[in-house]
């Protein structure tokens, strides 16, 4: 009962986790604001998972940054292709 | 041509040669990872090496080549997220936001969030966890995976992006929200509670 209350004034979960995703790359309204920090406030389910979005928020900002950790190839890969870039500039 | 000239175009192919050598293993190693496909990271890095011949004169000789080579390959790599998720291809699947929420637009019993055991403060250290996080982003839907990829390499913030792409902020986060939810799924089940 308690949940239905929060949803019909406040929000549903479906549209409360949609602005905790929007707040992380857009501004919210004042009124979106407000609205999330009261269902924030009642609703438990939805307080765990802006924790874990800005975990992987800050998982992925480091991960998909970082080209230290891209899987390594054997170096014959890539032969063909310098010799085809150095052909190519040799055009230029 | 006057001599000066063509000396100094003649040292600028000596130097891009040399760079060529050294760093294209490693920028397609990267470019290949991103895009998982031989032909398009192949193109990238050699348009990365042309774009580096073409304003040479811009990089600074205080910095790094491989530095500056990675973030004209970045831009590539954004480029093609973009394209990307401009055009994504028919029926490409993917969770809708039904699959976590009741018809009140409540959790369903099997999504409700729950905290995740352990401590999580230096996931990025074990490489297990990388390539889980990396197998999940793979399964995602292409077009999401490339809206998540072009958020999180470009430096500019959704505002930016969105005009760039020329969609609606709205569109965009809706993209994000599916794909967040959905990978956070995947980690859940496959790192958090294995």
């Amino acid at each position: 009962m308690k949940k239905r209350i929060i949803h019909f004034f406040v929000l549903s979960c479906r549209k409360a986790t949609g602005l905790i995703e929007k707040r992380l790359y857009f501004k919210l309204s004042a009124l979106e604001k407000i609205q999330l920090r009261w269902h924030l406030t009642l609703c438990d389910a939805c307080t765990v998972y802006t924790k874990q979005s800005s975990l992987l928020h800050k998982l992925l900002s480091k991960h998909e940054h970082d080209h230290t950790h891209a899987p390594h190839l054997p170096e014959d890969t890539t032969q063909d292709l310098k010799e085809r870039i150095i052909r190519k500039l040799e055009k230029e | 041509m006057n001599e000066p000239l063509k000396n100094v175009r003649a040292d600028a192919n000596e130097v891009m040669k040399s760079w060529v050598t050294i760093y294209t293993h490693s920028l397609y190693e990267w470019a290949y990872y991103k895009v998982a496909d031989k032909a398009t990271a192949e193109d990238l890095v050699q348009e990365t090496f042309l774009s580096a011949f073409q304003s040479l004169d811009r990089f600074k000789q205080e910095s790094q080549p491989k530095t500056w080579l990675f973030s004209i390959l970045n831009h590539k790599i954004i480029d093609h997220f973009r394209k990307r998720v401009k055009s994504p291809l028919v029926d490409e699947g993917g969770a809708g936001l039904d699959y976590y929420f009741d018809h009140h637009g409540e959790w369903g019993d099997h999504s409700r969030p729950q905290e995740w055991p352990g401590d999580d403060s230096h996931l990025l250290d074990h490489p297990e966890f990388r390539t889980t996080l990396d197998e999940c982003m793979q399964r995602l839907p292409g077009s999401w995976s490339a809206a998540l990829q072009l958020k999180y390499l470009s430096e500019k913030d959704g505002k930016e992006i969105c005009q760039d792409l020329r969609i609606s902020s709205s569109n965009f986060w809706q993209i994000l929200h599916r794909a967040k939810l959905q990978l956070r799924k995947c980690l859940e089940i496959h790192w958090f509670k294995k």
